[in-house]
């Protein structure tokens, strides 16, 4: 009886503060594309308490918000496997290894970056550190619930816990480059990876003998290591930043040794002369459609890599890396169609069901079927049309973007101190129009920091 | 040089009212004992003792009430009709803790395993070894009215342990009341090491604390018996962390953005640690989770600028526009709908206090970034939104006092209980209330009241010529203006505190008490004109620096030619 009470008072305390808010609505009418039921016209889509409730026609639901969707294309929320929005922090960069941080740790829910994702029907994005460190921070999958301010209200409760992996010139430069210590090659590159892992296996092992009664003590209580360890138990997803060939094949060998699974590959653009190992490894990619040669390890691409991946059984997403990107990630998953033929469905699930499975959460969101959470978006003209626009778009039965809603200023934030360096007050009101650059030298003179 | 910037910021603290030449430290030789006689004595918030007297003995207060028999070898404090408060407490400050150089930071070979002093981790680290007897801040801290301030050593992610101090004329050793309070934190990274981000502090954070945990479970264990067992190897940092996490000490948390907010009460509900949310600026959008998190919260009165009101002058000139192009038309429109947000974004901070204050929160006031000297000012536009006065008085006194666990000697004039008074011409926080005396640890200090001259009254011109120190706040910029006069010819040149460059201002022009000039900014190929408006009073200015991308407050006052 006492158990059960605490029990109940637990739910009470982790929902009262989790305070993931959640809707009702009801969709009528639309053009239902599911991604894994085929496409239904005319249909209804009902949201109870955040999860789609009934699919069907006809349906009526009392007294509950209703959108009139006839004539518009209604599709699951996109999901992005690899963007920085809605972070104050992306990259610890001062050493090879951080497998420590967590940029969940520095969400920043006032971003209009997620206003604008919502704005490209994208409900839910992989919050990730960036490529300094051969291992950086873990990573967060958020949903995009622009107008909550608490960055807990922002989380993917429940969501597999990532981390960021990344390979070639990123770390070498910040690290081998600039500071003269590994990794200054790709082959200092492996042997930060095994190391780390050597490091973490020794680190559980020392809990398991204490745990077991054959040591006294803990080994001292280290961040980087508990990680390291989490990762090699399988609780953590690598997605690991990544452009060649035979660097990728050279983590799956350090991985394999290791015996880690979970290991989605980002950017990968050279991945279609590895798809067959990735496929058989289990591995995972998640691309761009066509963006390559801004350094030199990405020259050797090509635009038909997701469908050349796909092809090969590669669980594959299209992802934006980008606050631009991520407005029209429907335009970017329809130009496989233009460079391998990939069916309308299969370049949807590019930007819906693959990535949902990418970060573990396809079981709750990547597609509209009854008992997943009510993660909308709504298009007029078919999402791979060069004419699509997105209309509203809706998390957990919140409606967070509606066209007809969309003011000038979204921030949500306002600093009462801020000079509002407007574009037009730049342009015509400066002697050189310099804008912002010009405000930092500014600033620089007063503060005399030369 | 940078010396040299510290005392001329001294300088620009220094208050208009000023010392007295009333000697009453050699009166205070021939006895301790000290009799306010007929005063309004607010000896508690909301509570009043109407024409009562205080008889101080040796710093403590003897006796306080009505008709009180008036002691025949007590130094006698003529403050008749005069008001008495107890004197405040500044709940945190870095007051007399010079700041660091942030120049010479050591090389350090591996960047991401620093030594924890360059990573800004000295928690055992005691802020009594930086105070500074003789700074001015405690004159100007005790002239503003606080009796008591507690200090935080300056630094990064984990700067020390804090100290209280009385605010009174003594010695280092003898203002000490209370060393190793609590330690100070925030989320202030160490450039180019680990922790380099907010994200990587804490990370930092958490794993001391667990090492933490574990090391005072270790070392009781090898007190009781080290036979067998290792000799115990954690760093100082991580031994000076056992007490918050026994909750022996407080960790004083800087937090000032909401998201910082919510990221500290995380961490607090994720480790546990007794923590007190400081200098806490952006409230507003956080009430209700304070509320619920039952976290006391020192909050900041750093308030924003009020943002200009809309001239009518501009809108004259959109009507003179109407047949322009629709899209000038709407960049107006926009203009005014951003100046709008930014108008009620200035009302949500002023009165976000009010509502902290209505939602049953107590709070207190904590001075890391924003000025002493701006308190009483700040305090009125906080009352004028809402905020009540007790609650005001409160937050400086019984509030900290409680926290700091300094009630049963401070925070209240109560017999028994030190004689920190305040003793001013009008209610407190009334506009034109000014400080007559400050009694503090036994000390009596009398401040001269001086009439502020305003320009309306006399119309006079004043003599302006002369060195000036500036400060433009928004911009952290300082340094000095020296004006020089030649038959009406004026000219400035501008000195920068921090590297001495100089500079020619054009165009000077005087206007009754008020001086404009322009500089012109060169800069790396770029140039940029500034012009600034100063408007003199006495032997101060205030004014705006205005450049193409929008103005910034400027002050500053003269610097004393002896």
């Amino acid at each position: 009886m006492k158990n059960i009470f605490l029990i109940f008072i637990s739910l009470l305390i982790f929902s009262g503060i989790s305070g993931q808010q959640s809707g009702d609505i009801l969709i009528k009418n639309g053009t239902v594309i599911t991604i894994t039921d085929g496409i239904k016209e005319n249909t209804d889509v009902l949201i109870r308490n955040g999860k789609i409730d009934q699919i069907g026609e006809n349906l009526s639901a009392g007294d509950i918000e209703t959108i009139d969707a006839e004539g518009l294309f209604v599709m699951p929320g996109i999901i992005d496997a690899h963007s920085h929005i809605a972070l104050d922090v992306v990259n610890e960069a001062t050493n090879p290894v951080t497998a420590e941080v967590f940029v969940g740790d520095g969400l920043d829910p006032y971003d209009v970056g997620i206003y604008r994702a919502l704005a490209g029907g994208v409900t839910i994005s992989h919050a990730m550190h960036g490529s300094a460190n051969a291992i950086g921070g873990q990573c967060e999958t958020i949903k995009h619930r622009y107008g909550e301010v608490d960055p807990e209200a922002i989380r993917m409760d429940g969501a597999p816990r990532t981390i960021k992996f990344a390979l070639g010139e990123n770390p070498m430069r910040v690290h081998g480059e600039r500071q003269g210590i590994v990794p200054a090659t790709r082959m200092g590159m492996e042997q930060i990876f095994r190391n780390a892992f050597e490091e973490g296996k020794a680190y559980a092992n020392a809990q398991k003998a204490f745990a077991a009664g054959k040591a006294d003590f803990p080994p001292l209580y280290n961040t980087r290591n508990e990680v390291m360890a989490d990762i090699l138990k399988g609780d953590i997803i690598i997605h690991c930043h990544s452009y060649r060939a035979d660097e990728i094949y050279m983590l799956l060998k350090v991985l394999e040794d290791y015996g880690v699974k979970k290991i989605c590959f980002q950017h990968v653009n050279e991945g279609f002369k590895v798809a067959p190992e990735l496929a058989a490894y289990g591995a995972h990619a998640s691309v761009f459609s066509d963006w390559w040669a801004y350094k030199f390890e990405v020259y050797y691409s090509t635009a038909y890599n997701a469908a050349i991946l796909t092809e090969n059984g590669v669980v594959t997403s299209i992802n934006s890396d980008s606050g631009e990107l991520i407005r029209h990630l429907y335009h970017e998953a329809a130009k496989t169609q233009r460079y391998g033929s990939l069916t309308d469905n299969e370049a949807l699930k590019l930007i819906t069901l693959n990535p949902a499975i990418q970060l573990g959460i396809d079981d709750r969101v990547g597609s509209i079927e009854k008992g997943k959470e009510g993660d909308i978006a709504i298009f007029k003209n078919h999402p791979l049309s060069i004419y699509a626009i997105p209309q509203m778009t809706i998390v957990d039965g919140i409606v967070r973007f509606d066209i007809d809603e969309d003011n000038n200023d979204m921030r949500l934030d306002v600093d009462p101190d801020e000079s509002i360096p407007t574009f037009y007050e730049s342009e015509t009101h400066s002697h050189h129009g310099e804008g912002d650059r010009c405000m930092q030298d500014v600033f620089e003179f007063l503060n005399h920091k030369h | 040089m940078k010396k040299l910037s510290l005392q001329f910021l001294a300088l620009f603290l220094a208050p208009m009212i000023c010392y007295s030449q009333v000697d009453y430290d050699k009166i205070k030789k021939a006895t301790d004992k000290v009799f306010i006689k007929n005063v309004i004595i607010h000896d508690k918030p909301g509570s009043t003792i109407e024409y009562g007297s205080i008889l101080i003995e040796g710093g403590i207060i003897k006796e306080i009430g009505k008709k009180l028999n008036e002691p025949n070898d007590a130094l006698i404090l003529s403050a008749d009709s005069l008001h008495v408060y107890p004197a405040f407490i500044d709940a945190l400050s870095h007051s007399t803790i010079k700041k660091k150089e942030d120049g010479d930071r050591p090389k350090v070979k591996f960047p991401g395993a620093p030594p924890d002093d360059v990573a800004g981790i000295t928690p055992g680290k005691s802020a009594f070894d930086d105070i500074d007897a003789e700074s001015g801040d405690i004159k100007t801290m005790r002239e503003l009215g606080f009796g008591i301030s507690h200090i935080a050593p300056r630094g990064r992610m984990l700067p020390g342990q804090t100290a209280i101090v009385s605010l009174s004329g003594k010695t280092k050793n003898e203002i000490l009341l209370k060393e190793n309070v609590a330690i100070y934190s925030q989320l202030r990274t160490s450039p180019g090491v680990f922790p380099s981000t907010m994200i990587g502090v804490l990370t930092k954070f958490r794993e001391l604390y667990k090492q933490a945990e574990e090391a005072n479970n270790y070392l009781t264990k090898y007190a009781a018996s080290p036979l067998g067992m290792q000799r115990p190897a954690y760093s100082e940092a991580v031994t000076s962390m056992i007490p918050i996490t026994k909750k022996k000490q407080k960790v004083f948390f800087k937090a000032e953005s909401a998201k910082d907010v919510h990221r500290v009460l995380a961490l607090k509900k994720e480790l546990g640690f007794d923590l007190v949310l400081t200098d806490v600026k952006q409230v507003y959008p956080v009430i209700d989770k304070i509320k619920s998190s039952n976290v006391p919260v020192m909050v900041s009165l750093d308030l924003p600028e009020k943002p200009e009101e809309e001239e009518e002058e501009e809108e004259e000139k959109e009507d003179d526009k109407k047949d322009k192009e629709d899209e000038e038309e709407l960049t107006s429109e926009e203009m005014k709908k951003l100046k709008e947000r930014k108008a009620k974004a200035y009302n949500d901070y002023v009165s976000q206090l009010a509502k902290l204050d209505e939602a049953g929160v107590t709070f207190g006031f904590s001075w890391i970034k924003a000025k002493p000297k701006k308190m009483l000012e700040n305090m009125q536009t906080l009352i004028e939104n809402g905020l009540s006065e007790d609650t005001a008085m409160k937050g400086l006194t019984k509030v900290p006092a409680q926290l700091l666990g300094i009630s049963n000697i401070v925070g209240t004039a109560e017999k028994g209980k030190l004689g920190n008074l305040i003793i001013s011409t009008a209610p407190i926080f009334e506009e034109d209330s000014k400080i007559k005396f400050m009694i503090v640890d036994g000390e009596v200090f009398e401040y001269e009241i001086k009439k502020k001259k305003k320009k309306s009254d006399t119309g006079e011109e004043i003599d302006i010529a002369g060195t000036y120190t500036y400060e433009i706040d928004q911009f952290g910029a300082s340094g000095t203006f020296v004006i020089t006069n030649d038959d009406d010819d004026y000219k400035l040149i501008m000195t920068s505190a921090d590297d001495g460059n100089e500079m020619n201002a054009k165009n000077v022009i005087r206007d009754g008490n008020s001086l404009s000039f322009d500089l012109k900014v060169e800069e790396d190929g770029f140039s940029m004109d500034v012009s600034v408006g100063l408007d003199f009073e006495d032997e101060d200015f205030e004014g705006s620096v205005s450049t193409d991308f929008g103005a910034a407050p400027i002050e500053g006052s003269k610097v004393d030619p002896n």
